[in-house]
Order: structure tokens, then C-alpha cells, then sequence
């Protein structure tokens, strides 16, 4: 039992669900933790070290340039910036003011979410078109205009067919002779599916927390010429740069692009295979108890990739599916359980290290037995 | 030999410059690491995890409140921010459109530097005071208006007093008969340790970094009122996942629960250790150093004190009568090469500073200066 939270006063929590920032967002990989812990015995020029870092991280993803960040937000606001200033130092001096330059960003409603502040921060302005079920190409096609800067979009498993698809969009900004800017903050899985979303767009941004790096890094990635201004706009820049608060230490620059390289280099169906272990312990606990009516551990499509859904009688239980999920939460240490629904509980096992399975299993069990 | 840093290509360093961001910043202390890697083994919640340890940090200075921060640059961020916004949840997550916000920060001439775009990144502008020479308060009064939000402050005192320009006593009793908060940048104001406990409750706002007291690179935290403080905490990172979910302008300023945790526990040791005993380790670290090239002509050595977190640094004198080379030359000598040994240096010296050193460093750069010398 760890004593650190305990002594600060806060309550330690096991995460069987996924990688929230308000709940820490991720926790380095061995591998990650070593060669972070590594760093720290040397110093290192910073410049150097983001430079080498976003070669290799282009490398693998088969793009012109890429540039770590402090996460996939600061990420979005570093190549909006870039967008509209290019490499003109005049330009980037005036942010957020934006006045003569190009700051508009078309954006489907549809896709409207908590992260589109982003563009806004560094004096853009969204432009959003379609409504809330939708959009069609020809009207995203009539908002641009004189002062557009750049199309946004947000890659997501949950785009629907009636809005406008990442391809469309990526085409529709070419033909204006305009980047696409592309939010693909946890779009990494499967491989060739992360390939393809960091390669449409001219720049694209991702967050490092999902692929084991630490919480607070991510990087963009894609053309050259807008890296190397986001680059400008970046916290060793010199010159006042606008993103000099969206600080990184050395120990996360090479975490993230370590967790790059071991995101690429690791077997992914052992990864399903060992996390699919975890699930199958905490599935076992329950599934023959009277108050479940059913179990299932099934691919998802996203980078956890595996799930385990557990559907609750909640007649017999007495309790529905986020009575459960809250008696949970009130154990000590908390266990972090999602209720999709009234009456079921879905886990993801990535974030359970060792022991931690059985541990759930066992306080889920002694919830669903009453 | 770290492999790491050639594994990525990257040139390591040893660094006898001091705390730059540009270099990384800090490497933390060993305590800080240890309970970093205990805060590794959970999770937390975050927006808990930031309101214990915001106390834990007003608590050890004797402040009303503080909010942990991506770095002291951040702290003046969401200084400003929380100043000209408030708490309302529309008008925070308008930033940096300020319309109808009172949005403008006085700030003397004399004290324009790199970070005063903080106050201008989240859409506040700088009425610049005074000039070159200094600021009186007549000037700095007479500048505020209906549109001031705040006076913005540097401190960069190294234990003198600038007495041309307004000091931090006066431009708060300036904010105080106009109620204007004043925003005081005191990054480094670490060490002396009676220093940082009086700057941290001098101001409305006071802002640090957490590299000066063994905490990572990219930590800091805000201190003062804590309505300000609590302003401040909703333009942050978490802020807009949780309570009524405000659109802040923080989110990209991540932190780690892990650096969270690293820069409280950095902060408690820092206020806790006998600094004498850290000091003394440092001149054994010159004092390495200082034996290896004692013997050498025209060579001469001298510790001086110095009045902030990094307390000593080793100075390297080469008298040009009796020895041909330069401190330029020396310094780039020891700068090329694996690990690269940074130093600062002018015509006839290099001087070294001790607080970043690692163990067993002081050995590798004896050694390399010798061969440098020779």
C-alpha cells in the first residue's frame, strides 16, 4: 500500500477504466520508466533533444516532421498557432491577437467536443458548419473563405456517415490549398490505422498518455513547413514564444518517444492476450453469481482494444449498474469502475498492473453479492 | 555510461550552468524521485490530488492558498487569467477574448523581460511604466485606469534592493488603494529560505518554479489570496473535466500526478533540509575540482557565495602572463566531446556552477579540465 496519497490526502485509485486525465491520465511502462529514469543522470540540450525526438517519432510514422508536446491539447494549440502565423516572426509575436492574419477554422458542429477550445486559444476562431447530426461536403465546402486558415477535424470512432468523412475533408482542404488539422488524440490502434490517421493530414496530433507514455506529453506530426512553426511556438523557443507555460521535462521528451518506439516495435496480440488474462480473472469472480445476467469480454475498437462487459440483474442485485460503480469508488484504495447504462459495468484491464485483477475481481464480487 | 541519450543520438551533458530550461531544467531530488515513482503505483484523482497538495503547499509558507502549475511561466498565466476573468464559468472560457474584461497590466519599463508575454498570452496587455532607468510610484499610480486588472512584478533581486524601480511593498499598497492585485513573478527566489517564506505572502499573487528547489523541470505553483488562487485553479488543466466543466484556457499546461506529487515532496524536503550541510556538499564538489588544477601555473580557484537557491559556484582564473589559453577556449574544449561539460566562461576565466552537478561529476570535469589545461 502506497503511503504518498495517503499522506497528502488524497485517495489512491485502481483504474480499471481508461486513460482520463482528471484521473492521471496514464502511467509510464517499465521501459518508459527506465529510460526516463536514465535521462535524469545526464543533462541534455533541450533543442537537440526535441529535434533528434521528433525525427525518430516522424520516422515511425512515416511523416515529414513531428515535435513532442505536453500533451495532444497543446498539440492542437501549438500547430493552430502555427497555422496561422507560418514562420513569420512578426506573426508569432502577436498572438493571440490575430488581427490581418488568416484565423478562421471551419469544423463540424457535429463533432463539436470540450477540446475544440484549443483552436481558440491562440486567437482562432471556429467556424462550424452542418448541425448537430451532421454535415454535407457542400456546405462545409461554402464556409471557406478569405480568412480561412484551415479545416479541423476529430478523428473518432464515433463519426457517423452523415458527417463529413476524414478523407472528404482532407481533399476538400487540398483543393482549396489548405491544411487539414487532425485531433487523433487516442487513434493509434490498430497500427495501420494510426499510420493512415498521422499521415492524411498535415498536421495531426495524438496524445502520448495512450500508448504508455507519461500523462502529460503527446506530439503533432506531418508537413514540414508547419512543424517547424510549431516548433517556434514551442517552450525552448527563444523570443517570447506563445507556448512557453506548455513546459516539458527531458525524462518526458524521452518517455514519449520511447513509448513510441515500443508502441511499434511490441506484439500487439500479446498485449490483447495479457489484458484479455486480466479481464478473464475478474470475469471468472463473477460471472456465475446470481445478480449477473451475463458477461462478455469482446474487442472494442479503440486503443485498449479488448473489454469486458458485465450485465447486471439489477432486480435481484437491488442496486443499479452506477450504485455499483460508486460503492466501488467508495473502497479504499478507490477502484475505478465505468457504468455504461443502468444496469452495466464495462473494464479495461491496460491500467491494472500486477495483483491489481484479482483485487478487482474480488471487490467486484462482494459488490454483486450484496 | 547513460545509453540513452546515444540511443536517440542526442549528446549528453553535464551541466555547470545552472538550473536553464534550455538544458532541461532540474533533475529532482532523489527524495522527490522516490515519491514519484510511489505516486507511479495509483492513480488519483486529479482535481483531489491538486486541491490536498495546493494546501499542503500554503500550508508549508504560511500563504491562504496555492495551485500547482506546468512551471512558473504557467503560474503567470494563470495569474493572469484568473485576474481578468473571474470565476464565471462564460467569461474564463472566452479568453483570450477579454471584451468588457478589465484587462490591462501595469509593468515598469525596467523590468521587461522574456516571460512578461504571459500576461498577453491569454489576451492581457502591458501599460508599460517608467523607464529604462526606473519607475516612481507617482508613475505607476497615476498609471491605472478603469481597464487595469492588475500590476505585473518581477523580482529579481539577488539579496539588493533596486531603488529606482517601485518595490513589491509599494506597488502593493499602490493595488491595495485602488484594489488592483499585484502578480509577482518570484521563480527563483528560493533560497534564503526566510526570503521565500516573506515573498510568497508579500503579494496578491506570488509565482515560483519548481526547478530551483529540486522539483522537475516543468512544475511551479501560483500562492496568495485565495480568491485569486481560486480564480486561477479554473483556467487549469483538470478544470475543464470536472465541477461545471468551464472552458479554460489551461488545459495544454498538463502536469503529471507524478510531477504533482514530486514538486510537493521537493518543496517540503527544501524547507526541511539543513542548507549549510547542502552548501558544504557543494564546496566538496568545487573542492575536487580545485585539487586537480591547484598544481597547474598561472591557474587560480576561488568559491564565492552567492545569495540564491544555487548558493555557491567555482570560479577558474587563468592569468595571461603565465598560461596561453582563454576561458572561451577552455569552456568550448570542454563543451565538445561525450558527455559535453557546459560551463560559463569570459576572456580570462570559466565558472562553474556546483548545485546541478551530479554525483561523481565533479571528477569527469577535474579530469577534462585538466586535459583542457595541459
Amino acid at each position: 500500500m502506497t503511503d504518498i496519497y495517503t499522506r497528502l490526502g488524497a485517495r489512491p485509485v485502481i483504474n480499471a477504466s481508461g486513460n482520463t486525465t482528471i484521473w492521471g491520465g496514464s502511467t509510464p511502462t517499465p521501459a518508459v520508466q527506465r529510460a526516463m529514469d536514465e535521462a535524469s543522470g545526464y543533462w541534455v540540450e533541450m533543442e537537440e533533444l526535441l529535434a533528434r525526438s521528433g525525427e525518430l517519432i516522424a520516422e515511425a510514422l512515416g511523416v515529414e516532421a513531428a515535435y513532442p508536446t505536453s500533451g495532444c491539447f497543446s498539440a492542437l494549440v501549438l500547430s493552430t498557432a502555427a497555422i496561422m502565423t507560418g514562420s513569420d516572426p512578426e506573426k508569432m509575436a502577436k498572438l493571440p491577437d490575430t488581427a490581418g492574419m488568416k484565423n478562421e477554422f471551419v469544423f463540424q458542429e457535429a463533432q463539436s467536443y470540450g477540446y475544440d477550445r484549443a483552436y481558440s486559444v491562440p486567437g482562432g476562431k471556429l467556424i462550424k458548419v452542418g448541425d448537430e447530426n451532421g454535415c454535407a461536403i457542400e456546405e462545409m465546402e461554402a464556409a471557406i473563405g478569405p480568412s480561412t486558415a484551415a479545416i479541423v477535424y476529430l478523428v473518432a470512432r464515433t463519426n457517423t456517415e452523415s458527417m463529413v468523412s476524414y478523407d472528404d475533408a482532407a481533399n476538400l482542404a487540398h483543393d482549396h490549398g489548405l491544411p487539414i488539422l487532425a485531433d487523433c488524440a487516442a487513434q493509434i490502434y490498430p497500427i495501420d490505422y494510426f499510420l493512415e490517421n498521422a499521415q492524411k493530414a498535415d498536421l495531426a496530433c495524438f496524445g502520448g498518455k495512450y500508448m504508455g507514455a507519461p500523462h502529460s506529453t503527446g506530439f503533432l506530426c506531418g508537413k514540414k513547413d508547419l512543424v517547424d512553426a510549431a516548433v517556434d511556438h514551442g517552450f525552448i523557443s527563444p523570443g517570447k514564444p506563445f507556448g512557453r507555460a506548455m513546459k516539458m521535462d527531458r525524462q518526458e521528451i524521452v518517455g514519449v518517444v520511447t513509448a513510441v518506439s515500443e508502441w511499434f516495435a511490441m506484439d500487439h496480440e500479446e498485449r490483447l492476450l495479457i489484458a484479455g488474462g486480466k479481464l478473464g480473472i475478474i470475469e471468472d469472480a463473477v460471472s456465475g453469481l446470481s445478480t449477473v445476467d451475463s458477461t462478455s469480454i469482446a474487442a472494442s475498437d479503440n486503443y485498449m482494444a479488448i473489454s469486458l462487459n458485465v450485465t447486471l440483474d439489477t432486480k435481484t442485485l437491488g442496486k443499479d449498474a452506477p450504485e455499483v460503480s460508486k460503492a466501488l469508488d467508495n473502497m479504499n484504495p478507490r477502484i475505478r469502475v465505468d457504468a455504461t447504462g443502468n444496469d452495466s459495468l464495462v473494464l479495461v484491464a491496460h491500467n491494472l498492473t500486477d495483483g491489481e485483477p484479482e483485487l478487482v475481481a474480488e471487490s467486484l464480487r462482494s459488490a454483486l453479492e450484496g | 555510461m547513460i545509453d540513452i541519450y546515444s540511443r536517440l543520438g542526442v549528446t549528453p551533458v553535464i551541466n555547470g550552468i545552472g538550473n536553464k530550461t534550455f538544458l532541461g531544467g532540474s533533475t529532482p531530488s532523489a527524495r522527490a524521485k522516490l515519491a514519484m515513482e510511489e505516486a507511479d503505483h495509483y492513480y488519483c484523482s486529479m482535481p483531489e490530488l491538486m486541491e490536498r497538495t495546493g494546501e499542503r503547499v500554503a500550508e508549508l509558507l504560511g500563504v491562504e492558498a496555492a495551485f500547482i502549475t506546468s512551471g512558473c511561466a504557467s503560474a503567470i498565466l494563470h495569474a493572469a487569467a484568473g485576474v481578468m476573468a473571474g470565476t464565471e464559468k462564460e467569461d474564463l472560457g472566452r479568453l483570450p477574448d477579454t471584451t468588457g474584461m478589465k484587462s490591462e497590466f501595469i509593468f515598469q519599463r525596467k523590468q521587461r523581460y522574456f516571460y512578461d508575454r504571459c500576461y498577453v498570452v491569454p489576451g492581457g496587455s502591458l501599460v508599460v511604466v517608467g523607464d529604462e532607468e526606473g519607475c516612481t510610484v507617482q508613475e505607476m499610480e497615476d498609471a491605472i485606469g478603469p481597464d487595469t486588472a492588475g500590476i505585473g512584478y518581477v523580482d529579481k533581486s539577488r539579496g539588493t534592493e533596486d531603488s529606482a524601480i517601485v518595490s513589491i511593498n509599494a506597488a502593493m499598497e499602490i493595488g491595495r488603494r485602488h484594489d488592483v492585485p499585484v502578480i509577482v513573478d518570484a521563480a527563483y527566489q528560493a533560497y534564503p529560505l526566510d526570503r521565500m517564506r516573506w515573498i510568497s505572502g508579500a503579494a496578491d499573487l506570488v509565482c515560483f518554479g519548481g526547478k530551483y528547489f529540486g522539483a522537475p523541470s516543468s512544475t511551479g505553483f501560483l500562492c496568495g489570496r485565495a480568491d485569486l488562487v481560486h480564480a486561477a485553479s479554473r483556467q487549469g488543466f483538470v478544470a475543464s473535466q470536472s465541477g461545471d466543466r468551464p472552458r479554460s484556457f489551461g488545459r495544454s499546461m498538463k502536469v503529471d500526478r507524478q510531477e504533482v506529487v514530486g514538486m510537493v515532496v521537493a518543496l517540503e524536503e527544501w524547507l526541511t533540509i539543513d542548507h549549510e550541510d547542502r552548501i558544504l556538499g557543494l564546496l566538496d564538489m568545487a573542492r575536487v575540482i580545485q585539487q586537480a588544477v591547484d598544481d597547474v601555473p598561472g591557474v587560480s580557484t576561488d568559491v564565492q557565495r552567492v545569495e540564491s537557491h544555487a548558493a555557491a559556484a567555482l570560479t577558474v582564473e587563468f592569468s595571461p602572463s603565465l598560461i596561453a589559453v582563454s576561458g572561451h577556449a577552455v569552456a568550448e574544449e570542454m563543451a565538445s566531446g561525450s558527455p559535453s561539460i557546459l560551463v560559463g566562461h569570459d576572456d580570462s576565466s570559466i565558472r562553474i556552477a556546483l548545485h546541478t552537478l551530479h554525483e561523481g561529476q565533479p571528477e569527469v570535469i577535474a579530469e577534462r579540465l585538466r586535459a583542457a589545461l595541459r
